[in-house]
């Protein structure tokens, strides 16, 4: 195989292990959030945080060396095959899987509602509520990108791994090119990581809410959890999408040259294809940016500890007076073993 | 401002039950009005730590008194005809609340105060169905 994919691998890994990983949570870890408004808020964001670290090391930092250690092993057993090229695409999807994962566990596990008193909002929440729209536009423009390049790339490419020119005395080819060898398993490594992400924000919105806060705090911690989903998601796509119009980029580069010869060379080619390599770079430079912004804090404005409708304060949002025994409202009448009627075994265990 | 439900599990009342209370306490208040989109089954009793089968059951108590209904596709949603009580009634509930807050009674204090203004009055049946008293 060309020594190409083998030097994108090593250069993604090592852009990733080295630079991004320490960058994010430098900037993630030195942040001072304001106090939080209650213990259980500081102990769910405290949860999030830790999910969020633990996502890249995982995914970015430990991953590169569980990832590139077999795919390396399987480049040396292919020998000059061409299928360690398709590890080398789908190396940083493999990762952005790895990260998603961990968050995905991190929301599973995210703290269960305490206490004998639990408040619920009555909001509809989806998972357009808790996404940032930039950065799901920015993953969706990547995506769009990358499909764009690999379905014109496939429509290009000859015999699927590289891009070809006839001559009236014969032809020339350059590769490797992002043509349907590598495009199927890339497209299929899209789907998986837009399919995750959107798994994982779902989780997001439909996670226990943190008690004894105003529901815009806990709203907002959505939020930041939802940005730091897809801070990962859009790096991998973004990454993704880059190289593959680097590589494509520099394949015409290569055919426009025409092997030295100047008969057999094209300026249109070799511009279009140094447009793309810049292309490809600049994705690349913009994904980088965007996964080492911070997060929007947590909103603290106006957001106060929750205050029962009991207290005499005037609670951030109301809830109806919890009865503790029939009153104004003639309760329904319940109906023996029908769940609901008492605290059941999980509720008992929840306090 | 995010209405909420608040649940009690000491409380002698079932948790179905104070759920059921509340929502048909906010849409007599007008603070939920028909359409108002409510939380899933599953997403509110992950919030309150509580069996999805306890909202399910609030839900359907709710469903068969005509103050939700579900649809396909936008879910719960506060039905057409269950309305507040009239503005009035609601402004005069709105002071009696703010005087009773202003004299620092909790909120058992003032349910006991209306229960027995209630017991002063008996047999009284609103003019118009209302959600609660279609309840």
């Amino acid at each position: 195989m060309s020594a190409l994919p083998v030097l994108l691998l090593l250069v993604v890994g090592t852009l990733t292990a080295v630079m991004v990983v320490p960058l994010v949570l430098l900037v993630v870890l030195r942040r001072r959030p304001a106090p939080a408004p209650a213990q259980t808020a500081e102990a769910a964001r405290r949860h999030a945080l830790v999910v969020h670290v633990a996502a890249w090391v995982v995914g970015f930092a430990a991953g590169p060396l569980l990832v590139t250690l077999p795919i390396g092993w399987a480049v040396s057993a292919a020998g000059s095959g061409p299928y360690g090229g398709i590890g080398a695409a789908v190396y940083p999807a493999v990762l952005g899987l790895l990260f998603l994962a961990v968050h995905a566990v991190g929301e599973v596990t995210w703290p269960r509602p305490t206490g004998a008193v639990r408040r619920a909002a009555l909001l509809r929440r989806t998972v357009a509520d808790v996404t940032p729209p930039l950065l799901r536009r920015v993953l969706w423009s990547w995506a769009g990108v990358l499909v764009v390049t690999l379905v014109v790339c496939g429509l290009l490419a000859d015999g699927g791994r590289q891009v070809s020119r006839t001559f009236p005395d014969g032809g020339a080819s350059a590769g490797p090119f992002p043509g349907w060898f590598f495009g199927v398993p890339l497209l299929i490594a899209l789907t998986a990581v837009l399919a995750a992400t959107y798994g994982v924000l779902r989780l997001v919105a439909g996670r226990p809410a943190v008690v004894d806060t105003a529901p815009a705090w806990d709203l907002s911690l959505r939020r930041l959890s939802a940005h730091r989903v897809l801070r990962g998601a859009q790096l991998v796509v973004g990454l993704t999408a880059g190289a593959v119009l680097a590589v494509a980029g520099m394949a015409l580069q290569n055919l426009g040259h025409g092997n030295g010869d100047a008969a057999r060379e094209s300026a249109l080619l070799t511009a279009g294809g140094v447009a793309l390599t810049l292309t490809g770079g600049a994705v690349v430079i913009a994904a980088l940016v965007l996964a080492a912004l911070p997060a929007p804090p947590v909103v603290t404005d106006g957001v106060e500890p929750h205050v029962g409708p009991g207290d005499a304060g005037r609670p951030p949002a109301p809830a109806a007076p919890t009865p503790s025994a029939p009153g104004p409202f003639a309760p329904a009448p319940a109906t023996p073993g029908q769940p609901g009627d008492r605290p059941s075994a999980s509720e008992l265990q929840a306090r | 401002m995010a209405l909420q439900v608040e649940v009690d599990l000491t409380s002698s009342v079932p948790p179905y039950e104070q759920i059921r209370l509340q929502v048909l306490a906010h849409v007599s208040a007008g603070r939920l009005r028909a359409g108002d989109r409510l939380p899933t089954i599953r997403a509110m009793a992950a919030d309150l730590g509580v069996a999805a089968g306890t909202v399910a059951r609030a839900y359907h108590e709710l469903e068969t008194a005509a103050v939700i209904t579900t649809r396909r596709r936008t879910g719960t949603v506060i039905a057409d005809g269950a309305t507040g009580a009239d503005s009035s009634l609601q402004e005069a509930a709105d002071r009696f609340v703010a005087n009773m807050r202003a004299a620092r009674l909790d909120d058992e204090d003032v349910l006991a105060l209306v229960r027995g203004a209630l017991l002063g009055h008996p047999g009284g049946e609103p003019a118009a169905p209302t959600a609660t008293a279609r309840a």
